[in-house]
Order: C-alpha cells, then sequence, then structure tokens
C-alpha cells in the first residue's frame, strides 16, 4: 500500500481525534477499551461507563477500516508470519521466534499501556495535544524506549 | 445526530481511525522500525502535525466551552509503563489500535500481538495496579 505524505496523515489523525471527540463526545483512547474489556472477562467493573458493545463497536471498525484500506489499495492477501523484510534481516524467518517475538511485544503493549494508563492515542494524540503532564512524559517515554530499542536490535541482530 | 446510536458511531469511528492507520503505515513493522531508527521521518512528522493540529482545534473547544476532559497527571505508572510499551511496540510492531487494524489487512501474526496485550493488560489489572496507581481509587469488585 503507498503511504500518506505526512501532511495528509497527519491532517487524517489529528482529524479522526478530533472527530472521536465531536461524534462520541469523549477523547479517543484505545488502552482504556482494552483495559474495560479485560476488567470485564476477569469480572471486576471497569471503571468505563461505556458498555461492552461500544468498546467491541470501535474495536470491530478498527479491524474493517484496516480491511477496507488493504482491499481497495489491492494489497489484501491473509499472511499469518510475515512481518516484512525488515524484521525478517533482524529476527529471521523461524514461525515459533517470531510468534513469540510478536506475542511477547504484545504483553508489554498491553502491560505497559495500563501501567500507564494510556497509549499512542490517549496520551500521545489526545493527552499531548491538550498538554497534559502525564501524557507528555509518557509519549517522551514510549518513543524513546521504542528509538532505544530499535537501535539496539541493529546493534546486535544485523 | 442523536438519533444515530453510539456503537454504530463507534464503528464508523474505529473504521475511520483504522483507514487512517493502514494508509500512513502504522501497521506495518517495517514501517514503524524505520520510524524509530530514523531511517524514514515520514511517520514521526505525521503524528507531530497531528497532534499540532488537534492542539489548536482542542485549544478553540476550550475557549468556547469547558468540556469535561479527564487530566492525565504523572504518576508512579507513567514512566516505567510507557518504557515497557515503547519496548513492545519496537518488538511487535503495533500500539493497541494497530494490532486490530493489522488483523484487518490479513496480517495474522496480530492475533498474537492482540493475546498478548489481553495478557499484559490483564496481568497488570490483576496484580500490580492496586499497588502503583495513585491517581485514582481501584476499581471496586
Amino acid at each position: 500500500m503507498d503511504h500518506w505524505p505526512f501532511y495528509l496523515g497527519g491532517a487524517a489523525l489529528g482529524g479522526v481525534a478530533l472527530l472521536h471527540w465531536l461524534v462520541a463526545g469523549r477523547l479517543m483512547s484505545v488502552s482504556s477499551r482494552f483495559s474495560a474489556l479485560v476488567d470485564r472477562l476477569r469480572g471486576v467493573r471497569p471503571e468505563s461507563s461505556e458498555t461492552s458493545l461500544e468498546h467491541l463497536a470501535f474495536f470491530g471498525g478498527l479491524i474493517l477500516g484496516g480491511l477496507v484500506a488493504s482491499l481497495l489499495a489491492g494489497t489484501f492477501a491473509p499472511t499469518l508470519f510475515d512481518l516484512g523484510p525488515g524484521f525478517r534481516r533482524l529476527f529471521g524467518d523461524d514461525p515459533v521466534l517470531t510468534g513469540a517475538i510478536v506475542t511477547f511485544g504484545g504483553v508489554l503493549v498491553g502491560f505497559g499501556t495500563r501501567m500507564a494508563t494510556g497509549c499512542t492515542s490517549g496520551h500521545g494524540l489526545c493527552g499531548v495535544a491538550r498538554f497534559e503532564r502525564g501524557s507528555l512524559l509518557a509519549t517522551c517515554a514510549f518513543f524513546g524506549s521504542g528509538v532505544l530499542a530499535s537501535f539496539l536490535f541493529e546493534a546486535v541482530l544485523s | 445526530m442523536t438519533a444515530i446510536p453510539m456503537p454504530l458511531r463507534l464503528l464508523a469511528l474505529g473504521a475511520l481511525l483504522g483507514f487512517t492507520l493502514s494508509h500512513v503505515g502504522f501497521t506495518s513493522w517495517d514501517e514503524v522500525h524505520a520510524m524509530f531508527v530514523f531511517a524514514d521521518l515520514r511517520m514521526f512528522l505525521t503524528f507531530a502535525l497531528g497532534v499540532g493540529g488537534l492542539a489548536g482545534a482542542f485549544a478553540w473547544i476550550r475557549r468556547r466551552s469547558a468540556p469535561n476532559w479527564p487530566p492525565r497527571p504523572i504518576h508512579r505508572g507513567t514512566l516505567a509503563g510507557s518504557v515497557l510499551f515503547g519496548v513492545g511496540w519496537a518488538l511487535a510492531g503495533g500500539c493497541p489500535g494497530v494490532v486490530l487494524t493489522q488483523l484487518g489487512e490479513g496480517k495474522l501474526y496480530a492475533l498474537f500481538a492482540l493475546a498478548g496485550i489481553a495478557l499484559g493488560n490483564g496481568l497488570y489489572g490483576a496484580l500490580l495496579e492496586a499497588r502503583v496507581r495513585t491517581d485514582r481509587q481501584p476499581a471496586a469488585g
């Protein structure tokens, strides 16, 4: 898929976050939806007043958006462990190792975003755009650690 | 406007976000890696422009009304949690919304990331949240 130039992508990303506030009456925050659904599964009453159906609808939309984008671009092709040539260059193409890396990364994402009470949408977009201190720190920290980790992968693995 | 049920609105918003994430390139492990090693600054610029525009819009909204936006103070989990999240993002190639959009694109490895996210979220919620969170009371059972 051809990627949008930064001005188009930036306008779309900011526009969606703004639209979320205007249309849903609350700020976009994907990881809090995960927390609410996971709490519901654990039998704990979630903090959020939204229903599970609302969380699932948003998540379904995220899936649908990816499906429509890739179908329209003609790039839809289901694959299991093809993360791309850059990933293979660093980590190889062993399916078990790939699955383990992605799963472990996911655990860190889930654990970390819940610990920090926000991710790229709630902290990175909607928090930083309001100059909230916690979001400014969180966003510097997750972009910073992502950069450091990625440079480390390059130094050790390539 | 009020006639449209909230789940439908959220479905549409999620779809717009997913469509955007796909076209920006956030759903591609290689694009995310190229961003993190500064090989391609396009997605950093995309994010910065998105935040900048949003900041302008939010400031405008605040001048005209008093929205009930939740404060986001620094708490004991902010720094450590975000550091872990960044490392996980660099490994798995997706933040929480992105893994769902990857699934829609047919990238089925995102199922593993999704399971990992649910597990990590649940582990933190079950084991540590009540002890570390300082910005609110723990959720009642």
